[in-house]
């Protein structure tokens, strides 16, 4: 994977060849000397810092320095393997690039000044507290991270809600992974999948829509992959994209249809599992009701079955064009609906969508009609894009309506409880839910927002339509905190740049897609004066207190003023968080103590109430008595699965009629080509870390556009030509790679590339789900143009502020 | 342009001689084992000829401590390459 010249790799054949035939063991590298995993004199278990797998891996250290990564075996997740991210990210560890002390400037247009971390945090105080007085609590907002510590995550937005009583609490999942949470409540009634990747190797028919897990997952599709290929007749894979991926390679059939035509798609198979009688009538009738509209209106199996018969694939296969015909539709229902035990992944291309939710609802049916759910093997799982979006944000608060541990803002009662947790007046906390992400960046580009503080996450690159966003952003009115590791797109655009610790240079917990909880402890110092976050966070809020002359800031963080930063505080944060709020909610986590997460290679899958139960692992699969502690306990009869989640009175599953619906933006005679994004195996959203990991950098070091063979012929592009991707809102030059990637009339961007020219999100569209809130950068209408032949281009990466 | 892999044997107690001079040599890629107290390294060795290599190793040869220089590996694609081009200019002349 790694990018050799030819004469390299002849050299390194030449050397390795000589090597195994007389049993030497060597290290190659180019020049220098090579870190060898055996060196190591000190292993610390954690979990990787990139994508939401959950792998474990522990951290080699020599005379206390990072020198290798290496997979846990006996963790669940990854049983051992890593992919070639997990395996290099040590080397991010002491990168000369890191940031090591706090900057300031008073204007943007300014350089940076190195300045103190006393004054650097009275400076954030001083910032927030006067745009408090003089404009309002909601004139201040928190913009976190999915890849953000749930300890962090957690001390954040309580500062923010209790302290500064405001919702402005948002996080990078809102981009991600929103749509998937209003699915999983409308449809289940709780957030979150019912099983987990145990069920891939009891899995007999796997159907992967929207999802490149090949290389957004690769360790994940490993297992996927050996399920197929130890059992080439037995186990089936369906593949729905728009764009032949690494991930289709595995597949029986591919289904390749329009860019947003996937709601006709999902509910044309809903059809043919209802017309040929593939439902499971028994699972219907004990666990289901009928649902529409927005006023969640019961109706019968009649009325779906009469809105379903809208969709018959002959309608359906006419809308989604591509390569899908009625008799593939019907299959592919036929395959699922039959199979002992069926198995859904998808991602970003259900999620982003400007009806994700939707998508979302239409996923479940499936499993819902058919009784594929519960039982091994059988599951709706959406993967998590970052290691902690569901741990952190999900569970912890971090989003703008919900409050730690699946509790809902507007919901009085809830909102009490917390209030009553916390020790703080009933009241503090606002009732009103605060901006989503595309309402935050929009309120800052008004004026309304006079002080952000952004942690862990680079929205200048990240947001859709990113240069409408970054305007706002410059302003000289707003004042930006950046907490990071290393320069971004979004410290040049800050007022104070706080260094933060890294992975493994601080502790605490990582949930990841299948409901598993996960500590990763510190095994070096961070460098030079950078801090944990939560350390961070514990300051800045005793500042506040004093700044805005209020008791309940400082009662926000007593209980933590004194710990000791690399253990004991984030522990202690912890606890609060598992101990307090988790108690008799959905994710109860108060078995996961620290003790019990460092006695496990991986970790639990909650609900775990109780540490003797949490040594297990936890529950494999809500809803099942008898592994689920919680479906015991709330049981109402005698049938086998209880649906108990928080959402649902009636406590069943939920079928929705949701009707077909496009994207926000088809392509027309200015704007003939649809446009999607995603990611490169070497690469992790903006590459800010894997940009500085030489062996990742050197495989794929800049974006490049697919273009379909024939519209490339079409066009007169070639290979390597520079290409001209426009749309309404901006524009890139990339170079381009012909394939039998894209279907013909759509592109493909990678979205890692910080070049200017080459950063996509200038191109794509901020339209977003009503329910979800998600934007849909999968979605949007380009035209292209060949503007040369191919230029050399320099990997680029912002390295200063 | 040729390439060989080698392997080079010598005396464990001179190993640190012998690769600090394997590695003063122009062409010359060394790979040490990674044991300690090793007595062999692999050595790739890159030329202009294969003529050269021939040089390069009885050089090596001579290096105090070394025992024997063995070749496992030969690449000669691109020298084949350039001789046939080279034929075929003397043909068309």
């Amino acid at each position: 994977m790694v990018a050799l010249t030819r004469r390299e790799l002849i050299k390194r054949t030449a050397a390795l060849t000589v090597a195994s035939f007389c049993g030497i063991n060597i290290g190659l590298k180019k020049g220098g000397s090579i870190a060898h995993a055996f060196d190591a004199d000190k292993w610390v278990r954690g979990s990787c810092r990139l994508c939401g797998a959950g792998c474990r891996v522990e951290l080699g250290l020599k005379n206390g320095k990072p020198v290798a990564l290496r997979g846990v075996k006996d963790s669940r997740t990854n049983y051992g393997y890593l992919c070639m991210k997990g395996m290099l990210f040590y080397k991010i560890i002491h990168h000369p690039d890191r940031l090591t002390k706090p900057l300031y400037r008073k204007n943007k247009s300014e350089p940076f000044k190195v300045v103190s971390w006393d004054k650097a945090i009275k400076i954030a105080a001083k910032e927030f507290a006067a745009s408090v007085k003089q404009y309002g609590n909601n004139s201040v907002a928190y913009y976190g991270s999915g890849q953000a510590l749930t300890e962090e995550t957690y001390i954040f937005q309580k500062v923010m809600r209790a302290g500064l009583q405001t919702n402005n609490v948002e996080g990078n999942p809102r981009l991600c992974m929103a749509s998937a949470v209003s699915g999983y409540l409308t449809s289940f009634g709780a957030d979150e999948p019912i099983g987990g990747y145990a069920d891939i190797e009891k899995c007999h028919c796997f159907f992967i829509i929207g999802s490149n897990m090949a290389e957004a997952h690769p360790v994940i599709f490993r297992r996927v992959m050996r399920r197929k290929l130890d059992n080439p007749d037995k186990v089936k894979v369906i593949n729905a994209d728009p764009r032949v991926s690494p991930t289709s390679r595995i597949a029986d059939v591919h289904i390749q249809f329009k860019p947003g035509t996937d709601l006709a798609l999902l509910n044309a198979m809903a059809y043919a599992i209802i017309d040929e009688k593939l439902y499971d009538k028994d699972f219907i009738d004990k666990y289901t009701t009928f649902r529409v509209g927005k006023k969640k209106k019961e109706v019968s199996f009649g009325v779906y079955k009469r809105h379903i018969m809208k969709y018959s694939p002959d309608k359906a296969a006419k809308i989604c064009g591509g390569n899908v015909t009625p008799d593939m539709i019907r299959e592919v229902a036929r395959m699922f609906a039959k199979s002992p035990a069926a198995m859904t992944f998808w991602t970003m291309g259900i999620n982003q969508r400007v009806r994700g939710v939707w998508a979302n609802n239409l996923i479940h049916n499936l499993h819902i009609l058919t009784g594929q759910l519960c039982k091994p093997g059988a599951d709706s799982l959406s993967l998590t894009g970052q290691p902690n979006a569901c741990g952190g944000v999900r569970e912890g608060g971090g989003l703008c309506h919900i409050l730690p541990a699946h509790r809902l803002v507007k919901i009085d009662k809830l909102r009490h409880q917390v209030e009553d947790l916390w020790g703080i007046p009933r009241g503090r906390i606002p009732p009103k839910p605060g901006y989503h992400t595309v309402a935050m960046f929009q309120a800052v580009n008004d004026g309304k927002i006079k002080a952000i503080w952004i942690n862990c996450t680079s929205p200048v690159q990240s947001l859709p339509n990113a240069d409408k966003y970054k305007k706002g952003l410059q302003r000289e009115d707003c004042f930006v905190v950046v907490t990071d590791i290393f320069p971004t797109r979004t410290t040049e655009v800050a007022n104070l740049v706080l260094p933060a610790a890294f992975h493994f240079e601080k502790t605490g917990v990582y949930g990841c897609t299948e409901r598993r909880s996960q500590l990763t402890l510190k095994a070096v110092d961070p460098p030079g004066e950078a801090r944990p976050e939560v350390w961070i966070v514990r300051e800045w809020a005793l500042r506040l207190a004093d700044e805005l002359n209020d008791p309940v800031i400082k009662k926000a963080v007593e209980p933590f003023i004194g710990k000791e930063e690399g253990y004991e505080l984030p522990k202690a944060i912890w606890d609060e968080y598992t101990q307090k709020l988790t108690k008799g909610r959905d994710n109860d986590l108060r078995g996961a103590t620290y003790n019990v997460l460092k006695r496990l290679p991986d970790g639990v899958q909650w609900p775990a109430p109780t540490e003797e139960f949490a040594l297990t692992g936890g529950a494999v699969k809500k809803f099942v008595r008898g592994i689920d502690p919680l479906a015991d306990k709330h049981a109402k009869n005698s049938l086998p699965y209880q649906f108990y989640g928080p959402a649902h009175k009636d406590k069943r599953l939920w079928v929705w009629l949701r009707p077909y619906k496009g994207p926000a933006e088809a392509p027309d005679s200015s704007y003939p080509v649809f446009l999607s994004t995603g990611r490169i195996i070497d690469h992790w959203h903006t590459a800010s870390m894997t940009g500085r990991i030489p062996e990742l950098m050197s495989a794929n070091p800049y974006a490049f556009v697919e273009v379909n063979p024939d519209d490339a012929s079409r066009l007169g592009i070639k290979p390597g030509d520079m290409v001209l991707v426009e749309s309404r809102r901006g524009k890139n030059v990339l170079p381009a790679r012909v394939v039998e990637g894209p279907m013909k009339g759509m592109v493909f961007v990678y979205w890692h590339d910080q070049h200017e020219d080459r950063m996509i999100n200038r191109v794509t569209k901020d339209a977003f789900d009503p329910g979800s809130k998600e934007p849909e950068f999968k979605i949007c209408a380009v035209r292209i143009k060949r503007l040369s032949g191919p230029k050399p281009i320099k990997p680029f990466l912002v390295n200063s502020v | 342009m040729p390439i060989g892999g080698f392997v080079v044997s010598f005396l464990p107690d001179k190993a640190h001689e012998v690769i600090g001079s394997l590695r003063d040599i122009r062409g010359c890629e060394v790979h040490e084992a990674i044991e300690e107290k090793a007595d062999s390294a692999v050595v790739v060795l890159e030329a202009k000829t294969s003529g050269d290599i021939e040089d390069m190793v009885e050089g090596i040869k001579a290096i105090d401590g070394v025992l024997s220089v063995d070749l496992a590996y030969l690449n000669i694609e691109d020298e084949i390459k350039e001789n046939k081009n080279e034929l075929q200019k003397l043909k068309r002349a």
